[in-house]
């Protein structure tokens, strides 16, 4: 760049950000060594000196944010959230992966198992199991509560490969949802129990009602998400027999309480050709990327051009300013609050759904830092 | 040894019969003789921690 | 590639590139099996016992062997009675046969009785060919609850398995020059300078000769016997070993000293052989032993005293059985005892005379490895010998004390006479020398440790597993030393010995692994047929008669280098054979190599050493012998395609042959030396572990070697068959994964049977004060949903013989007492299967049935264990029930993000 006396640069515009200075606040620049630019400017006085004011302004979020779907079906989601802080964009990710609740196999009753893999790898596998129940349906259970209809949900599993059968495998979809609850009787001490033996006997849970008797589960009955996970493997004569109790719980104690498979989201490309880029060079550039982002287009007079056909696509490899001075003719920068989010959900709850959960997540944060404050 | 103790079962390390002991039994399958025996799971509730 | 596929397709069933790594252990114990045992029995000396008062003799002796399989040992009730090594790992039993032997006594050599005496039980080495298992195909293997890949190669002791340590070894029955200070302070006149010989038996034993260089530039004689060394002027041993006179030795001496070519390329001899032979003989004549009898006699009645029961025999006879059995031991008969000695001879002028350079014991090319079969075979027979000279010596006790002559012997007596000398000890003595790995003798049997001589074969994971049997020691005594010279890695181990593959720190170097395409000699073909000695050398000496080479028998050729080069089969002079077409010859024999109809074995060691200016002492070593290292390469001077061009050679041959690799261009090479072999594919240099780095051409050299012993030790798949295992400790990694970037010996030895990790991308980090080994962030879900969760399964046995009190001989049974019941102890005693116990927990009881006193005992450790399985048994013991326990993996230093 030419060095130009500060006595002949021109006077800065008073209200508004020269261009460069501009590009610099919004963007992160992506050259071929590192990126550059890539902190959010806070400070409202950041440009005071130029009459700008930098402070954050509610009304002026509320114009600006938007939120446009690019693509929903049953479990994953894509959509750009448009004019907010990475900080924010980040708490609502940490928030979906860690604090929005779902339910899971959190204890497991082993009456048999016989097979070859043990007892506390099994329940393992277990708890990892995508269960289709609405968690906003269920209150979470603590320690000391005891469990019941309103708190957790009994799975059976009992399977059996019978001696001279051949090996079996053990499906997600055989494990059978009790509503009414555990069937396992409670050891208890003989003495006490025989004096009113014609009570219920005491089992593992004590449900009031059968769950199916719930209005909220009346249509939409409680299931796995998959019926095709394979749980275990059986060989003749090999047996397992358990009850797995599934409660309402977050990702923050246990990953298998995440309700999505991941969330994430990456800033907006902006790939920009910084001069016309044309013929065998037009070529090249297209070659380079890998994924596509550029196109070829007819100027006339037998004279083609390069293009940014696709933005969205570019990954960042780089591969376009590698090499000679290709860095002075493409240009590679994140638009610093455009985030393209993805959520894939697990399965409890649909992926939109799950977003605007972790909104009220956030939101109940908020008001309690308020109400501690206040 | 007053109260008689109750059998435990074991399956036989070769035939797979089962078979039950009580303590002081001679340790060995009534079916073919053999002498490892191993012990049959317990019934009782195992409660494991799905993490 | 097609065929790559084809074949590791085909190998999926049975495993045979993983057995074949395991071959050398097994083969040696085959042929001890096969023929040890009787070729050692033959070579026990009798032992002769003369009744003072009737003068009669008794000589004992061994007559034919029984070696079984493993059986249980008391087999009553029981419909088979077959022994299988799992019963043996779960009992913390030996697998092993009964062993029996005919013990012959023989009256005044008329008359004898045979006696069967059992000599206790020999360990049997797993998929031997007195092994139960030996045939078993992986679907068999499994229901013998055996890992399917089971390769075998170990033995099993009190449920331990252990294996014998592959180790270095002098090669055989090849006269090698030596320059050693230490030589010089042995007696006043001597030199650095000797020739050394390690002469092998055809039972395996071996002795040691030498052969010092005096400062008067005489020359004497070295042996052992019991660990002594002795020494004899060499010319007292030219005249004893044959009749000949002071002319014919000068002659054959002095022969390769020619004028004409001194200067010329090979001259080896210098006209000081001459002077030297004179002072040489001149020494016999001082002591006055001027004939081929006198010489006999005054070896024989100097070494009187040390010879075991040849006190009344005559000095000539003394002296011919010193000369039988501790000279040159691995040949028979006297001319080539007598041949060998002036080769010698020759070759240590050379080595004085600076026209021949010293040979390199360090290098693996004069190296060879002591096989476990073989060991064993020189063990039993060191252990037979020692009871025979124990029966007599009790035997000529018990006739002095009671006056009694052998006639009263007979039958019953004899048996209960042998009482006091248990034969049972041989067999004890052999297993625990595979316990303890210590070697319990008198006469030293010409090895160079005592301890050691065995490992346990860890089960850590399966790469730490194959490396036990694919390791070789330079020996314990190098260990010590603070010369670094013996852990260097020598030009000549290519090939052979994995030059990335050997620990650091205190046994680097001394420690090595077979390359993955190293196999070793045995006394099997590649058919598996035993292979007959004397008819190979038969062959090969027609061969080579019909080439050109004129027989040393009935007498030495009066010439040598340069003109003509002396022919060693075995170490034996066969002949000579001009040197013009020495070369020739040596690639006629390679050629025949590859045919074996030809009668030449595939595993022929042709070491043509040609003519030089002070190189090594030029000659055609040829070696048929057994636990040589060999490695196949490819014989591009035929002009064949496929498996008729792999030739097997030896670390010797290879020093002087022309190998190119493939992919390595000329390497460096002159026109006048084109290649005459080429690498099979560069990897085959590599040992397995070493072959399993993926890229390991683009990595700095010490990587690899961290590499391969960080492989050895990472917590992955251990065994298949944990059930039927009773390891102390056992690790197992629960999610393991193949990688995504391997090498093709990956599948070749079917890694993915046992996997040794995960997957993982990782981050590198550069913050200050910390590297990549010091911290690390692991992703908590990942974590959570299984990533590196492992268990630990530990094995607690009790044996209620222990439990005894030292009073009282009362039975002990594991029972739950009924006054303090512990939720978690069984009516049995025992705890429930499946259930979790805590540290301080009780978990067993034992009931006392005298005293009616019951004791529980708690869980120690700090760990909570889950019971995976518990197993009673009554086999040689009381009850051993097991236990096994359970946590998972925690990193170095870690944190929790999301």
């Amino acid at each position: 760049m030419p060095t130009v006396s500060p006595l002949e640069m021109d006077d800065v515009p008073m209200g508004q950000l020269p261009p460069h200075i501009q590009l610099q606040r919004t963007r992160v620049f992506c050259a071929s060594d590192a990126p550059t630019q890539t902190e959010n400017i806070q400070y409202s006085g950041a440009y005071a000196s130029m009459g700008v004011d930098n402070s954050f302004r509610l009304d002026d979020f509320v114009k600006n944010f938007r939120v446009e779907v690019v693509r929903l079906d049953e479990d994953d989601i894509e959509f750009d959230m448009i004019g907010i802080d990475a900080a924010l964009a980040n708490a609502f990710r940490r928030i979906l992966i860690a604090e929005v609740p779902t339910m899971a196999i959190e204890k497991v009753l082993f009456a048999n198992n016989t097979s070859v893999i043990p007892d506390e790898v099994l329940a393992h596998r277990l708890g990892l199991i995508p269960i289709k129940a609405d968690p906003r349906l269920f209150e979470y259970m603590s320690e000391n509560d005891t469990p019941n209809e309103k708190n957790t949900i009994v799975f059976k599993l009992h399977v059996q490969c019978k001696r001279g059968d051949p090996r079996i495998t053990v499906k997600s979809d055989q494990l059978e949802w009790l509503p009414n609850g555990s069937e396992f009787q409670l050891v208890t001490d003989n003495s006490t129990s025989n004096s009113n033996s014609n009570s219920k006997p005491k089992t593992y849970t004590s449900f009031s009602r059968s769950q199916t008797s719930l209005p909220e589960f009346s249509e939409d009955s409680i299931a796995l998400k998959h019926n095709d996970i394979t749980i275990a493997k059986l060989g003749p004569g090999q047996e397992i027999e358990l009850e797995a109790h599934a409660v309402k719980g977050v990702g923050k104690t246990h990953a298998k309480w995440s309700p999505v498979a991941t969330a994430w989201y990456r800033m907006l490309p902006e790939v920009v050709l910084l001069e016309n880029v044309e013929d065998e060079k037009a070529e090249e550039l297209v070659k380079k990327c890998p994924v596509n982002v550029f196109d070829i287009e007819d100027v006339g007079e037998g004279k083609r051009r390069a293009t940014v056909a696709r933005p969205r696509a570019c990954t960042l490899c780089r591969e376009c300013i590698r090499g000679d001075d290709w860095e002075n003719r493409v240009a590679l920068r994140r638009v610093k609050n455009h985030f393209i989010f993805t959520i894939e959900s697990s399965g409890a709850l649909p992926p939109e759904v799950l977003f605007t959960e972790a909104v009220k997540v956030l939101e109940s944060k908020c008001e309690q830092v308020i109400s501690d404050l206040s | 040894m007053d109260s008689q103790p109750e059998p435990v079962s074991y399956i036989c390390g070769d035939c797979g019969m089962e078979n039950t002991l009580k303590p002081g039994d001679v340790i060995q399958c009534r079916e073919c003789g053999y002498r490892i025996l191993y012990k049959k799971r317990t019934r009782r509730i195992v409660q494991y921690e799905a993490r | 590639m097609e065929k790559m596929k084809k074949s590791s397709k085909a190998n999926q069933s049975d495993y045979e590139s993983l057995r074949e790594l395991f071959k050398p252990h097994i083969e040696s114990f085959d042929y001890l099996v096969d023929s040890g045992i009787e070729t050692l029995l033959s070579n026990i000396h009798p032992v002769e016992i003369q009744d003072p008062i009737t003068k009669k003799t008794l000589k004992i002796f061994f007559g034919e062997h029984e070696l079984h399989n493993p059986q249980k040992s008391r087999g009553h009730k029981t419909f088979n009675s077959v022994l299988y090594p799992y019963e043996c790992r779960q009992a913390g039993i030996t697998y092993e046969g009964k062993f029996t032997l005919e013990v012959c006594f023989q009256y005044d050599s008329k008359w004898s009785t045979r006696e069967k005496i059992s000599f206790g039980k020999l360990p049997i080495m797993l998929k031997s060919k007195l092994c139960h298992l030996r045939d078993s195909d992986p679907s068999q293997l499994l229901h013998r609850k055996e890992e399917a890949t089971e390769m075998g190669g170990y033995f099993i002791v009190n449920g331990l398995e252990k294996l014998v340590r592959l180790l270095i070894m002098q090669k055989r029955n090849h006269p090698m020059s030596v320059i050693r200070s230490k030589f010089r302070e042995r007696q006043e006149g001597f030199t650095d300078k000797a020739i050394m010989i390690r002469c092998v038996r055809d039972d395996q034993s071996s002795v040691s000769n030498r052969l010092y260089y005096l400062q008067n530039g005489s020359a004497r004689f070295g042996f052992w016997i019991r660990g002594k060394e002795y020494l004899l002027p060499v010319g007292v041993v030219l005249k004893a070993l044959i009749d000949t006179n002071d002319l014919e030795i000068y002659g054959s001496l002095t022969c390769s000293y020619s004028e004409e070519y001194q200067g010329r390329k090979g001259a080896v001899a210098t006209q000081l052989v001459g002077e030297r032979v004179r002072i040489i003989l001149d020494e016999v004549q001082d002591l006055s032993l001027s004939t081929h009898l006198r010489c006999l006699q005054h070896i024989g009645e100097y070494f009187k005293p040390v010879m075991d029961g040849l006190e009344n025999e005559s000095n000539s006879d003394v002296g011919a059985s010193v000369l039988r059995n501790y000279i040159f031991v691995h040949l028979q008969k006297d001319d080539e005892k007598y041949n060998l000695l002036i080769f010698m001879l020759q070759k240590l002028f050379a080595l004085v005379d600076h026209t021949a350079a010293p040979d390199n014991l360090d290098a693996l090319q004069n190296q060879e490895v002591l096989l476990p079969g073989h060991l064993i075979a020189i063990y039993l027979k060191e252990k037979l010998q020692e009871w025979l000279y124990k029966t007599r010596k009790l035997l000529k006790e018990e006739l002095q004390k009671n006056g009694e002559n052998f006639e009263s012997l007979t039958g019953v007596q004899i048996k209960k006479f042998l009482d006091k000398n248990p034969s049972k000890n041989v067999g004890m003595a052999i297993e625990n020398m595979l316990k303890t790995g210590r070697i319990v003798t008198q006469s030293g049997i010409d090895l160079q440790q005592s301890g050691g001589m065995t490992v346990a074969a860890e089960r850590l994971n399966f790469l730490r597993f194959i490396s036990h049997f694919r390791s070789v020691h330079r020996g314990a005594a190098f260990a010590g030393q603070r010369n670094t010279s013996v852990r260097k890695l020598l030009p000549e181990a290519w090939g052979f010995l994995c030059p990335v593959h050997t620990p650091d720190g205190e046994p680097c170097g001394l420690l090595n692994h077979m390359a993955s395409t190293c196999r070793i000699t045995s006394f099997f073909d590649s058919q598996g047929n035993a292979k007959d000695f004397l008819k190979i050398r038969l062959s090969i000496l027609n061969i080579l008669a019909g080439i050109g080479m004129t027989p040393s028998l009935p007498k030495l050729v009066r010439a040598g280098p340069p003109e003509v080069l002396s022919v060693l089969l075995d170490g034996c002079v066969v002949g000579s054979i001009s040197s013009d077409i020495a070369e020739k010859a040596a690639s006629h024999l390679r050629k025949l190599k590859l045919f074996p109809s030809s009668g030449i074995p595939e595993d022929l060691e042709v070491g043509y050493v040609p003519l030089s200016f002070g190189g090594a002492y030029p000659g055609l070593y040829l070696f048929t012998t057994p636990s040589r290292f060999l490695r196949p390469v490819r014989n591009i001077s035929v002009s064949s395609n496929g498996p008729k061009d792999i030739e097997l050679i030896g670390p010797f041959e290879q020093a002087y042959m022309e190998i190119r690799c493939p992919d390595g261009g000329n390497g460096g090479r002159r026109d006048g030396f084109p290649a005459t072999h080429e690498e099979i594919h560069p990897t085959g240099m590599l040992s397995v572990v070493a072959n399993l780095t993926p890229f390991s051409d683009h990595n700095q050299s010490p990587r690899n070697m961290y590499q391969c012993q960080m492989a050895k030790q990472t917590m992955a798949f251990s065994s298949q068959a944990l059930r039927f295992r009773a390891d102390q400790k056992l690790y197992h990694l629960q999610t393991p994964q193949t990688p995504i970037v391997r090498t093709a010996a990956y599948s070749k030895y079917h890694i993915d049977e046992f996997p040794t990790g995960t997957n993982a991308i990782v981050a590198v980090l550069a913050y200050t004060g910390f590297d990549m080994e010091d911290a690390m962030i692991l992703n908590k879900s990942s974590v959570e949903r299984g990533m590196f969760h492992g268990t630990i399964y530990q094995v607690e046995t009790i044996d209620l013989e222990d439990q005894k009190e030292l009073s009282d001989q009362a039975q002990s049974l594991f029972a739950r007492s009924n006054i303090e019941k512990h939720s978690s102890i069984d009516a049995d005693g025992l705890p429930y299967v499946g259930q979790m116990l805590h540290p301080d927990e009780p978990y067993y009881s034992v009931h006392n049935i005298v005293n009616n006193s019951t004791k529980t005992f708690k869980l120690k450790g700090s760990e909570p264990v889950i019971v995976d399985y518990v197993a009673v048994d009554k086999g040689t013991k009381q009850k051993p029930p097991q236990k096994a326990s359970e946590y998972s993996v925690q990193a170095s230093e870690e944190s929790y993000h999301w």
